[in-house]
C-alpha cells in the first residue's frame, strides 16, 4: 500500500513538473522584450560601452565619433583641401587624375563622318561635322 | 536644335595640349592650351558647303547653326527656279555663287549677307525658298530667325555671353576668319572636310596641326635659358 502511493506522488510530481515545464514561457518575458533588449538596445548598449570614460576623465574617441569624421567629414574636408583661391578658368583636380571621359553634351553624335552621311542621305538632314583638337567625350578638350 | 536639324558627329583632329602646374601639397591645376574647334556643314556626300571657325557666343552660334542650315536647303532649294538645271551640277555653282558674294560683302566692310526663308512668287500654295539677300533687303514677309533663349548647363549663359575674351573672337570669327574661309571655299568649290583641316587650322585658327608644337615653339622656346642643357640630356 505504502509503495503504491510512493508510486502515484512520483507519478503526481512528474506530471505537475511537466505542466509546469510546458506552461512556463506563458509567464515568462514576451518574445518582443527579448528583441528589444538583444536587437534594438545592442547598438545602444555599445555606444555606452564605448563612449563612457573613467570617473573624472574625459571620454576617449571612440568608433562611434570617429565615424563622423571618418565618414561624414572627409569628403567635405578634401573639398575645403582642395579648392583654394585659383585663377579663373581653370579647374582644381586631384593629382591622380588624368583625363575621365564625361558625357559629350545632349547632342546625340553619330560615331563616324561615314556614319553620320549615311543618316543624311535618310533623313535628308545636312551633315554638322564638329572638329576638335582632343576628345568631346574628355574632361579637358 | 542641333539633335533636331543635322546628322551631328564630332572628330579629333590632334589630341589639345594640356597644361598641368603642380604647386605642391595636392594643390594642381590643370587646363588645356591652344585648343580650337570648326563647325562645318556638309552634304550628305560629305562635301563642305560652309564652315564656322573657332569658338562663339552661345547665341550667335546658335543663329549661325540656323543659317548653316538655311544653306543648305539653298543650295537644295535651287530647284524651284532652276529651269530644269541637272541638281548635281547646280549644287557647286550655287554653293559657289553663295561664298563669292558673301567674300564680297565681307572685303567691303559690309554684312554678311543673309539666307532669308522667302514664299515663292507665283505659287497658289504657300511655298517658301532661301534666298540670299543683302540685310537691308530682307521682306518683312521672311520667316524669323531670331535666336531662341539659350541654357547653358551649370553655368549662367549671361555669363558666358559676357565673356570679353569670347565676344572678341565672336567678332573675329564673323569678320576675318569668314572671310577667309567664303574665300578658300569660292576657290576650292565643294570638297571633303579632310581637304582643307590643315589649312583651316594653320591659317585661320593659326595653330598648324602638322607641328608638334602647334606654332608655339618660338614662344615656349626662345627665351628659355636651358635648351641646350635640356637637348644635351
Amino acid at each position: 500500500m505504502i509503495a503504491f502511493l510512493r508510486q502515484r506522488t512520483r507519478t503526481q510530481l512528474l506530471g505537475f513538473s511537466v505542466i509546469a515545464v510546458m506552461t512556463l514561457p506563458m509567464y515568462a518575458d514576451p518574445p518582443a522584450d527579448r528583441s528589444k533588449g538583444d536587437v534594438v538596445e545592442k547598438g545602444t548598449k555599445a555606444v555606452v560601452k564605448n563612449t563612457a570614460g573613467a570617473p573624472g576623465q574625459p571620454a576617449p574617441i571612440t568608433p562611434a565619433d570617429m565615424t563622423k569624421t571618418v565618414r561624414i567629414e572627409r569628403g567635405p574636408a578634401s573639398i575645403v583641401r582642395n579648392t583654394g583661391p585659383a585663377p579663373a578658368n581653370t579647374t582644381m583636380v586631384p593629382v591622380t587624375a588624368d583625363n575621365p571621359t564625361v558625357k559629350a553634351g545632349e547632342v546625340n553624335w553619330h560615331k563616324s563622318f561615314a556614319e553620320a552621311c549615311a543618316a543624311a542621305k535618310k533623313s535628308g538632314k545636312p551633315v554638322l561635322l564638329f572638329h576638335m583638337m582632343g576628345q568631346l567625350d574628355k574632361q579637358f578638350c | 536644335m542641333i539633335n533636331l536639324n543635322f546628322e551631328p558627329v564630332w572628330e579629333m583632329v590632334r589630341p589639345v595640349p594640356i597644361v598641368t602646374i603642380d604647386f605642391g601639397n595636392g594643390n594642381v591645376i590643370k587646363r588645356t592650351l591652344h585648343g580650337n574647334i570648326a563647325t562645318y556643314v556638309c552634304t550628305a556626300d560629305g562635301n563642305v558647303l560652309d564652315v564656322l571657325p573657332g569658338l562663339y557666343q552661345p547665341a550667335v552660334y546658335q543663329k549661325r547653326l540656323q543659317d548653316l542650315q538655311s544653306l543648305f536647303r539653298y543650295v537644295y532649294d535651287a530647284k524651284y527656279y532652276s529651269g530644269g538645271w541637272k541638281l548635281a551640277s547646280l549644287l557647286p555653282a550655287r554653293a559657289k555663287e553663295f561664298h563669292v558674294r558673301q567674300a564680297e560683302a565681307l572685303k567691303a566692310n559690309q554684312p554678311q549677307l543673309v539666307l532669308a526663308q522667302v514664299p515663292v512668287d507665283g505659287a497658289k500654295l504657300r511655298v517658301e525658298t532661301v534666298k540670299l539677300l543683302a540685310a537691308d533687303k530682307v521682306p518683312a514677309s521672311a520667316r524669323s530667325t531670331q535666336p531662341v533663349a539659350v541654357r547653358v548647363s551649370g553655368v549662367k549663359a549671361e555669363e558666358i555671353a559676357g565673356w570679353r575674351e569670347l565676344a572678341e573672337d565672336t567678332q573675329i570669327n564673323e569678320s576675318v576668319r569668314r572671310l577667309q574661309i567664303h574665300t578658300k571655299l569660292a576657290e576650292v568649290g565643294m570638297v571633303k572636310p579632310d581637304a582643307i583641316v590643315k589649312w583651316l587650322y594653320k591659317e585661320v585658327l593659326h595653330a598648324d596641326l602638322d607641328d608638334p608644337y602647334l606654332g608655339l615653339g618660338d614662344v615656349l622656346f626662345k627665351n628659355y635659358p636651358f635648351a641646350e642643357e635640356d637637348a644635351g640630356r
